[in-house]
């Protein structure tokens, strides 16, 4: 090979290996600035993702991410807090396995009817539902269901939030409205009776002042009539005066006078007795409505049963006899006497109706006894009714629970009661029941220890 | 002479019932029956009397302006307040000038009969500047201390009934109230009541409160001329006396009920004293030293001035107040207990023992 052709070969290779360093060069910046990009997106990435997780832990909500049998892939903490589970427990555990039998079907029928084209949940589509917590305790939920599709599989997006807070404070909210109401009817009642026991007592007051007068104007009319008496024997023979001892002696005849004689007292002697009686009545209606008392105040709590008896005869008289075994060394107890006639008034009330519904033939006992002991009141009431099915017991202090047919009881008596004896007055409401055989109530009512008493009790202490 | 006594009422039904009912007392009694508070007042314009029996809702002058006008007109009266219910507003403008509220119905026998034993206690008092005295008392004096100290229980979040109860039984003037209040049908039906905290509990807070406010009990230091020497001497000797007829009470075995009888009725035995330091303090002229503590000299100025002991004073005021019966009969008959219709009585045998145990005591320390 001559010289002139090498060194063209050797040109053009020279050539061609600047070529290929350049491009070379070229490359190997492009490949340095793509992986920069990379690198960058990718930490982009992470931090997004960080970010994400973050947000779905964080969430106070619960947020499930399900496949499309329902198995859960995803869980977050609010999601193991709420029912109770671990992480791994939650995951491959069936979603439908949180929730109660019925909320179950719901919720499947739920996740059913989803559209996957449709992604947004509104609020308004959470619904109520029971959830179980790992032990099976239920408890109220609202959920919200969604689905999508990712690589032509279905999945699931389940929200939902434990709702036991919210919803206690809503029964409260309506307990406190029902007293509310409950009281101001009292309170109407109260001021209305009490008008009305003051428009009775005072036609009472003088029927009663006239009938005593007529009782006592008779015994002085009879002694005239005695002496009259006395008169027209003396003149009975006498001839002068017979056409007029005969009209007097017809006149008696005609108005039969030994009947009057006879019935005029007993009729007076009877409406005094029924005056009585209107007049205790209306007592007791004053006493036991205590318009106006909002205030803790000392009361006879053995006179208030009495009236409470009183004011309630006509629920318990055709189904029940009474009997009252009062301590006599009873202090005064402080309460706010309206609310506590009306817990003895609704135990008297339930007592005669569990007589009633037992359906004897003849009167049942309703028995009240009350004690004092170490600086404590207690009222029983017992009945001879029905007593209470072991299946109710749970729930008789629960508002609205009631078993009486539509018109004899709300639901709120015992509620009411117990809220009364408990909340306002630190005491307590149990009752021992058996069926078939009857129930006794039992409250107690804490009364402040009088100094004498603490001075003993510190005295024993001390020993 | 005989009492006169009148009836005022706006219901001329209840009028002719108690006109018949009374009836039997036309002997006894000169009885007028009116019409309404002017009717009435405009009846006293022209007469005297020693009784009044008032409703207390009536159209025009209530009886509450009546009968507030009548203690002022005629304080020596009687006045007792006949009613079915009456609002409470009402029934604290009558606190004061009226000695008893009786709830209607009321057993006309037993209305009789308040009359009868307080115009009896009366007719002892043979002072007529003494009569009113007594029946124009709307309170008895109340030291200072003792207001400060139930202003203090009374208000303020720290509020205790209980507080005020105790400090109610240590003062004569406050006790007499609260148990006037209490044993007569002034707010609710009236209950037979003998011990003042039970008194002060019965009532409630939202009673006992505006009773303080509204100066239902009277500041000895606000009462015009009284002798405060004597005021001190006879609070001094109230509590001693409460305390000892308490112990002899216990120490006889009485009753619960009537050791607390006895100690009401030593707190409350020289009222009468309460009522002459206030309204009559005169009588006493120059008395200081020794001589103002000592109660058988404030006895004997008493006697002097008077003619009666201040227990028949007391025992008066304790009959129009409708204190329990065996406190104002044990106050009649302090110093002798032989004159009782029931001279054997554990409460008024308590008093008499404190008495004379305080009189021996003195004794002792003199010596």
């Amino acid at each position: 090979m001559d010289i002139g052709t090498l060194e063209k070969r050797l040109a053009r290779e020279k050539a061609a290996r600047c070529e290929a360093e350049a491009l070379l060069e070229a490359k190997s910046r492009e490949l340095y600035l793509s992986n920069k990009e990379l690198l960058k997106a990718s930490q982009t990435l992470i931090g997004q993702s960080q970010q994400l997780n973050a947000v779905f832990d964080q969430a106070l909500t619960v947020i499930l991410l399900t496949d499309g049998d329902g198995k859960i892939q995803r869980a977050n903490r609010s999601a193991e807090m709420t029912f109770g589970r671990e992480p791994a427990q939650l995951k491959s555990t069936s979603v439908y396995d949180l929730l109660d039998q019925t909320s179950r079907e719901a919720a499947a029928e739920m996740e059913r009817l989803r559209d996957p084209a449709k992604k947004f949940t509104s609020v308004g589509d959470m619904r109520e539902m029971v959830g179980l917590r790992a032990d099976g305790t239920p408890f109220p939920l609202e959920l919200a269901v969604s689905v999508f599709e990712l690589e032509g599989k279905r999945h699931g997006v389940w929200i939902s939030r434990d709702i036991t807070a919210r919803k206690e404070a809503e029964e409260k909210q309506l307990r406190l409205e029902q007293e509310l109401r409950q009281s101001q009817k009292l309170e109407s009642l109260g001021t209305l009776a009490s008008g009305i026991a003051h428009e009775i007592n005072t036609p009472i007051q003088y029927i009663n002042d006239n009938a005593h007068f007529l009782k006592e104007s008779f015994t002085d009319l009879m002694s005239v009539l005695q002496a009259y008496d006395v008169l027209l024997q003396k003149l009975d023979g006498d001839e002068e005066f017979k056409e007029q001892t005969g009209a007097v002696r017809a006149n008696a005849e005609a108005a039969d006078i030994d009947f009057l004689k006879e019935e005029i007292p007993s009729s007076i002697e009877q409406t005094l007795d029924g005056i009585e009686r209107i007049s205790k009545i209306v007592t007791a209606v004053k006493e036991f409505s205590h318009p106006g008392t909002t205030e803790m105040t000392a009361i006879d709590l053995n006179q208030a049963i009495e009236t409470t008896l009183s004011v309630t005869r006509n629920e318990w008289k055709y189904v029940a006899e009474t009997k009252t075994d009062f301590d006599a060394a009873m202090p005064l107890v402080p309460c706010l006497p309206g609310d506590i006639n009306q817990v003895i008034m609704n135990l008297i009330v339930n007592a005669a109706h569990a007589i009633e519904s037992k359906g004897d033939e003849g009167l049942g006992e309703i028995a009240i006894k009350t004690s004092y002991a170490d600086g404590q009141v207690s009222v029983s009431v017992t009945d001879t009714g029905c007593g209470i099915p072991e299946a109710n017991r749970g729930q008789i202090f629960d508002p609205f629970f009631t078993t009486k047919g539509v018109g004899k009881g709300t639901g709120q008596g015992l509620s009411i009661a117990f809220n009364i004896v408990t909340q306002k007055h630190d005491g307590t409401l149990s009752f021992s029941t058996e069926e078939g055989v009857g129930t006794t109530f039992t409250i107690t009512l804490p009364v402040s220890q009088s100094p004498e008493t603490k001075a003993e009790a510190e005295t024993k202490e001390a020993v | 002479m005989s009492a006169r006594v009148i009836f005022v009422d706006d219901e001329p039904n209840i009028l002719r019932g108690l006109q018949r009912t009374f009836r039997r007392l036309r002997n006894e009694w000169e009885m007028n029956f009116l019409e309404g508070g002017e009717a009435a007042l405009k009846h006293l314009g022209e007469n005297t009397a020693d009784v009044i029996v008032s409703d207390m809702r009536m159209p025009g002058v209530d009886g509450a302006q009546f009968l507030t006008e009548a203690a002022q007109s005629h304080p020596e009266t009687l006045r007792i307040i006949l009613s079915g219910e009456a609002d409470r507003e009402m029934t604290f403008r009558t606190i004061g000038v009226s000695h008893q509220f009786l709830p209607k119905p009321c057993n006309t026998d037993e209305l009789c009969d308040k009359i009868r034993r307080s115009l009896a206690a009366k007719s002892k008092l043979t002072s007529r500047e003494l009569q009113i005295a007594v029946s124009g008392t709307a309170s008895l004096p109340v030291s200072e201390a003792a207001l400060h100290a139930l202003k203090a229980a009374l208000e303020g979040s720290a509020q205790s009934l209980e507080d005020a109860a105790e400090i109610f039984t240590s003062e004569p003037g406050l006790a007499a109230k609260i148990l006037q209040l209490a044993n007569s049908a002034y707010f609710g039906i009236g209950q037979s009541v003998s011990s003042p905290a039970e008194a002060v509990k019965l009532l409630g807070i939202d009673i006992v409160k505006p009773l303080l406010e509204r100066g239902c009990f009277l500041s000895a230091s606000e009462a015009p001329g009284l002798n405060a020497a004597v005021f001190e001497q006879a609070l001094e000797q109230s509590r001693s006396i409460a305390v000892l007829a308490r112990k002899a009470a216990a120490d006889a075995q009485a009753s619960p009920a009537e050791v607390e009888l006895a100690e009401v009725a030593g707190l409350l035995h020289n009222i009468g004293r309460l009522v002459i330091c206030a309204k009559l303090p005169g009588c006493y002229g120059e008395v200081e030293g020794s001589a103002a503590t000592d109660p058988a000299k404030l006895e004997e100025i008493e006697e002097q001035a008077f003619g009666c002991t201040q227990a028949d004073v007391g025992a008066y005021l304790a009959l129009l107040w409708g204190m329990p019966d065996a406190v104002s009969s044990a106050i009649a008959h302090q110093a002798a207990p032989e004159t009782a219709a029931d001279p054997q009585n554990a409460v008024l045998l308590a008093l008499y023992a404190a008495r004379q145990a305080r009189i021996e005591g003195r004794g002792e320390a003199a010596a």
